[in-house]
């Protein structure tokens, strides 16, 4: 059996039951991990041991639903997804992504796969990057056109829905765990001074919420808070907020940006991105062309 | 004499709401909307409603809640029809065309991108034209999945640049009018514009340098284009894209809570019928009068002189005109006119 058939087809037909006392250790543990690492380990699931993962990953929902905290969740499920999206076959992924309600039919186009599916699955699980909006995926009579790539993430980002909906639980063995976890939950230490645009402002609120901004959101917040001179490890403690986060990338991504000198992108390109916020300033003011203007109140 | 008029119109209409008793609904005797979280389970209690009270607006929910008259929060959401609003700055039945042009692409857009089926087309009554989407695949989008759609449908947020692929040689590659969707509607567009108006692109384009670069498209090659920074002169092509005419910010069509002008209702400023239409290509203003041409007694309370749906309109303060009774209720509507009983 394959993870994803445990999680979205197995385990819905089973019901929850039981969890003995000792899987909770070995849950609070994996979640522990992923928590910190943004990693979780799934392998194929022996006939045997179906129930022993069974088991365990009711255990790690039921500590995050005790824990109730939107940041692990969503930190949890996007490791799931991850790991699923980079251990499944191919097959299996597809399998999941029926399992999971994405209705999709297989053609090609010219040599490679492409995979069609209704529009309406489609914006139910449509990753927020720039490159999935609906201009760039062949929408006609109604079904969108993906490439391989582009089909898989979609099903990564259904696999993290799903695993984002919080379970409700009365479990007090799982209290002790949860209490436990929260203690990983990142609170980064940052000061940052000045007032901001409203833009910029929506985006660090949003990451201080531990929302996932899109790429282009945490690009555009990099260069910004690059060119309004704050130091490299304050910007990447800050972003550990992020419920994907992973220091190595972000280190590197945020020095590109400084090897690179960009500048910060035009309020123009913001609309484009859909950052612009109805009470950016620059929409009754013209002459403030980008956020790195930005002078305050007045 | 309005609310009585109303009244009469309304004993005898017929209301095309699917659903009518999971619809919360709102009507406004001084406003657009005074009151709201009303419910009907049948047409007939709906119409007994109308005529009783004489509302001069009355709308319905987009959504479907199982308890539509409850407070917003407690009503059980179930779902809610996609709904485009398109309005212009509209004077006369002239300046109504290009929104209604505009409602035209938008419907042939939503047909063949989007693979809509059932769609009722609406006019206002006033200044514009609503699409309602009846097809039950996008009744569950939420309100992410319907500005997805907005954005789409308005090309707001189109970064045509990434259509393109730019290598290290001077070869641009980019879409063919075979492609589907956006891309396929790009080259198409292009093509167009470089047959009609190729300095609107770039002034280099006419004649055989505009057919060179129109074989070049056809094969998703872009290159065949003398100007500087190409990519960039593609923008124009972007902006003709553009659908203006829907409601600047969507609203109505990405926030499922909104209310929409029932169709086949009076429209409380002009006194036209909210109309239900087949075909979007029928239409004109005339079909939407609710009331007799006979001709009725009115007084006007000020002086005025202007462009209007029903033609130009003047009048002096004070004194009285016969004038058919469907002008009569405009005038009296716009707070022009009395009319005498």
């Amino acid at each position: 059996m394959h993870f994803g058939e445990l999680l979205f087809k197995y385990l819905p037909s089973r019901g929850a039951g039981y969890v003995p006392e000792d899987f909770y250790e070995e849950a609070y543990a994996r979640l522990a991990r992923a928590v910190k690492d943004g990693d979780i380990s799934i392998s194929i699931i022996d006939e045997s041991d179906v129930e022993k993962a069974a088991m365990l990953f009711v255990a790690e929902r039921t500590i995050l639903a005790s824990a109730s905290n939107p940041y692990l969740t969503r930190r949890v499920a996007i490791a799931y997804a991850k790991a699923m999206h980079y251990m499944l076959k191919e097959q299996e992924l597809e399998e999941t992504a029926r399992f999971l309600g994405i209705d999709f039919s297989k053609g090609n186009d010219s040599s490679n796969s492409v995979y069609l599916m209704h529009v309406s699955t489609y914006l139910k699980f449509m990753p927020k990057s720039q490159d999935y909006k609906l201009f760039y995926v062949g929408l006609s009579d109604g079904y969108v056109e993906l490439p391989k790539k582009k089909f898989f993430r979609l099903v990564e980002e259904a696999i993290k829905s799903k695993l984002e909906v919080q379970p409700r639980t009365d479990d007090k063995r799982a209290t002790y765990y949860a209490n436990m976890l929260k203690e990983h939950i990142p609170k980064p230490k940052v000061t940052i001074t000045g007032e901001k645009p409203p833009c910029i402002r929506s985006l660090l609120d949003d990451m201080a919420r531990h929302e996932n901004l899109s790429h282009y959101a945490r690009w555009t917040l990099g260069v910004y808070l690059i060119k309004s001179g704050m130091p490299l490890e304050n910007i990447v403690k800050l972003y550990s907020n992020l419920p994907d986060f992973d220091p190595k990338i972000t280190t590197y991504q945020l020095k590109h940006i400084m090897e690179k000198g960009y500048s910060v992108p035009s309020c123009e390109k913001m609309q484009v991105y859909g950052l612009r916020k109805p009470d950016c300033p620059c929409l009754k003011d013209p002459r403030l062309k980008s956020p790195a203007f930005y002078k305050g109140k007045k | 004499m309005i609310a009585q008029l109303f009244s009469q119109y309304y004993e005898r209409a017929k209301f095309p709401i699917l659903s009518i008793e999971q619809r919360e609904f709102g009507a406004g005797w001084r406003s657009k909307i005074d009151k709201r979280h009303m419910s009907f389970f049948t047409e007939a209690e709906f119409r007994h409603f109308l005529v009783e009270e004489s509302p001069l607006y009355v709308s319905h929910s987009t959504a479907y809640y199982e308890k539509p008259s409850a407070p917003m929060g407690e009503k059980g959401w179930k779902g809610a029809d996609l709904v485009f609003d398109m309005d212009g700055d509209v004077t006369s039945e002239a300046s109504l065309k290009p929104v209604l042009d505009n409602t035209i692409e938008l419907r042939d857009l939503l047909r063949s991108d989007l693979g809509i089926k059932k769609m009722l087309f609406v006019f206002s009554g006033n200044r514009g034209f609503h699409i309602h989407v009846r097809d039950e695949e996008f009744r569950s989008l939420d309100g992410d999945a319907r500005k997805a759609i907005v954005e789409y449908v308005l090309g707001k947020g189109f970064d045509y640049r990434l259509l393109f692929n730019k290598g290290s040689s001077s070869l641009i590659e980019g879409p063919k009018p075979t492609d589907r969707g956006y891309r396929g509607r790009f080259a198409r567009k292009a093509i167009e514009m470089v047959k009609d108006n190729p300095s609107s692109i770039y002034k280099g384009l006419n004649g055989e340098a505009g057919q060179h670069f129109i074989s070049g498209i056809m094969e998703g090659v872009w290159s065949r284009i003398k100007a500087k920074e190409p990519i960039e002169r593609f923008s124009a092509i972007a902006k003709a894209l553009e659908i203006t005419s829907i409601a600047a910010d969507g609203a109505v069509t990405y926030d499922v809570k909104k209310l929409i002008r029932v169709p086949n209702s009076l429209h409380g400023s002009t006194g036209l019928r909210v109309l239900p239409m087949k075909n979007l290509e029928d239409f004109s203003v005339s079909k939407a009068l609710a009331f007799s041409e006979d001709k009725v007694k009115v007084r006007f309370t000020t002086t005025f002189s202007y462009e209007t749906l029903l033609g130009k309109l003047a009048g002096k303060e004070g004194e009285s005109q016969n004038l058919p009774l469907y002008v009569a209720v405009f005038l009296a509507c716009q707070g022009k006119a009395k009319i005498e009983p």
